[in-house]
């Protein structure tokens, strides 16, 4: 299916997914909804202004959308963070932000071209 | 007994977006309610408690989180009534554990899958109805025997109440006083391992103490003097005899009903020091039944107004008791008397009842069920 390509390219189950949550109308609406989420403004927030321990919250709830979601690279480095983050591991956590900031990017332009 | 309609499931997530999922998933068959921490969600268990089927919590949350919300529900009783299934992101193995520890009934892990959300839901939920309404439907049955249990046994008392020659109350009093006593005793001494059950079975063959009279001759029982020796002989058969016509009746002897009724029409006249009859038992040769009725008889005989006597003031008939003056008996006992005093001459006056309602059975029968 055209659909399940190209999200294959962005490292999104989309198969999987629609499996899971009942029906491709609520995947593609949970979908448009994932651009409105702030978790990832919020993480991205925290960490500057060095609240570390909203930021663990932030990207924890990230990871949970990215799992609800299919959204398995996002999930892997989310995941990452969020253990980083757990230990306290801050500079650990910071350098994993680049590539968290890649997949996020990548994620959200491919919702808005469907 | 409270079947009001829960059919709100309450979800707790901080995040907007698995809030929506959840519900998203659920609406269609259930009304939906939401809560973004745990301040918020203790605020509605509060207010709509009794509307809620079923929480589905989030672990990590701002304010107070889903730990807390455990402990919290659990420190107000509200786990036997309403099941929490976790819907965390998190899955070690620890944490689960804890969650279980402070009362979650299950966990639903991540990524959601609809059909299992629905399904665990829907699994949980009616395994609560259905126990919450066993409850309620054993704990009326209770109550319905119980009622029916005591009338019978009122009416039959009464009947033998008239033939005696007596008031219509003896009995009556006899049940109250005894009760009293018994949890009185409950509290001070727990060796005689008296639970609620066996208060209540205690209490109720009470009425049963002097049923031996109807095999004694009028002429004995409301002659208005002082009784010959071998009148007084004659009068004392009534325990024996009581307790032989039990002994006869076509119902197992093994009820505990009949048995306490046994114990106490024989040997409610036994005294501690072994100078009672028929058997001359000797302190806790007595069974307790018999030496709490044996106590409450001599305390409503003697503020009584008999045939034979006037009625004594309340604070003589006790001063009488201590002395000695009726015969010797267990010094707890008069102890329990003395202390239950107050409450005792209450329930003579107003010939009030403990009486149980259907909240009390219903509540024995939810701690029969936790005890499975």
């Amino acid at each position: 299916m055209k659909m399940q390509q190209i999200f294959n390219e962005t490292g999104v189950n989309y198969e999987d997914t629609v499996a899971r949550l009942g029906s491709e109308e609520r995947v593609l609406r949970f979908f448009k909804l994932f651009l409105k989420d702030e978790s990832y403004k919020n993480f991205c927030k925290f960490m500057e202004e060095k609240n570390y321990p909203e930021a663990f919250r932030s990207i924890h709830t990230l990871k949970g959308v990215c799992m609800n979601l299919g959204f398995t690279d996002l999930l892997d480095v989310s995941s990452e963070i969020t253990e980083l983050l757990r230990r306290e591991d801050i500079e650990k956590a910071k350098e994993l932000m680049p590539e968290l900031a890649l997949q996020h990017e990548k994620i959200c332009k491919v919702i808005e071209t469907i | 007994m409270n079947n009001s309609r829960r059919n709100y499931i309450l979800i707790v997530d901080d995040a907007d977006f698995n809030r929506l999922l959840l519900s998203d998933m659920l609406k269609e068959d259930y009304k939906i309610i939401e809560a973004k921490n745990g301040i918020e969600a203790m605020e509605i268990l509060h207010q709509q408690g009794d509307c809620i089927s079923l929480v589905l919590l989030d672990l990590v949350m701002p304010e107070m989180d889903g730990f807390q919300v455990l402990q919290c529900m659990r420190n107000e009783k509200m786990e036997e009534k309403i099941p929490v299934i976790i819907i965390s992101s998190e899955n070690s193995a620890h944490i689960i554990q804890k969650g279980y520890e402070l009362g979650a009934i299950d966990y639903i892990s991540r990524p959601f899958n609809e059909m299992i959300v629905k399904r665990r839901v829907i699994n949980t939920i009616r395994l609560y109805t259905r126990q919450r309404t066993l409850i309620s439907m054993i704990g009326k049955q209770m109550y319905t025997n119980e009622k029916n249990n005591m009338m019978m046994i009122n009416i039959l008392s009464h009947i033998v109440e008239v033939r005696n020659g007596e008031s219509g109350v003896h009995v009556l009093n006899i049940k109250a006083i005894t009760e009293l006593i018994l949890r009185r005793l409950k509290k001070k001494d727990p060796s005689y391992h008296l639970d609620e059950q066996k208060i209540m079975v205690i209490s109720n063959a009470a009425a049963f103490h002097d049923i031996g009279k109807i095999l004694i001759p009028e002429e004995i029982l409301n002659k208005p003097g002082k009784l010959t020796p071998e009148e007084y002989e004659i009068m004392k058969t009534h325990a024996l005899k009581g307790a032989d016509m039990l002994l006869s009746i076509p119902v197992q002897n093994e009820e505990e009903l009949i048995k306490s009724a046994y114990e106490i029409c024989r040997w409610h006249h036994e005294r501690y020091d072994g100078s009672g009859y028929p058997d001359g038992l000797k302190e806790e040769e007595i069974p307790i039944s018999a030496q709490v009725v044996s106590i409450a008889d001599v305390y409503d005989a003697l503020t009584s107004e008999r045939v034979y006597k006037k009625a004594i003031p309340h604070r003589k008939a006790l001063k009488m008791i201590l002395d000695g003056e009726c015969g010797y008996f267990n010094p707890i006992l008069t102890e329990c008397l003395i202390e239950e005093a107050g409450n005792i001459q209450e329930a003579l006056n107003i010939q009030k009842l403990m009486k149980k309602d259907e909240k009390d059975f219903h509540n024995m029968a939810a701690n029969l069920i936790s005890q499975i």
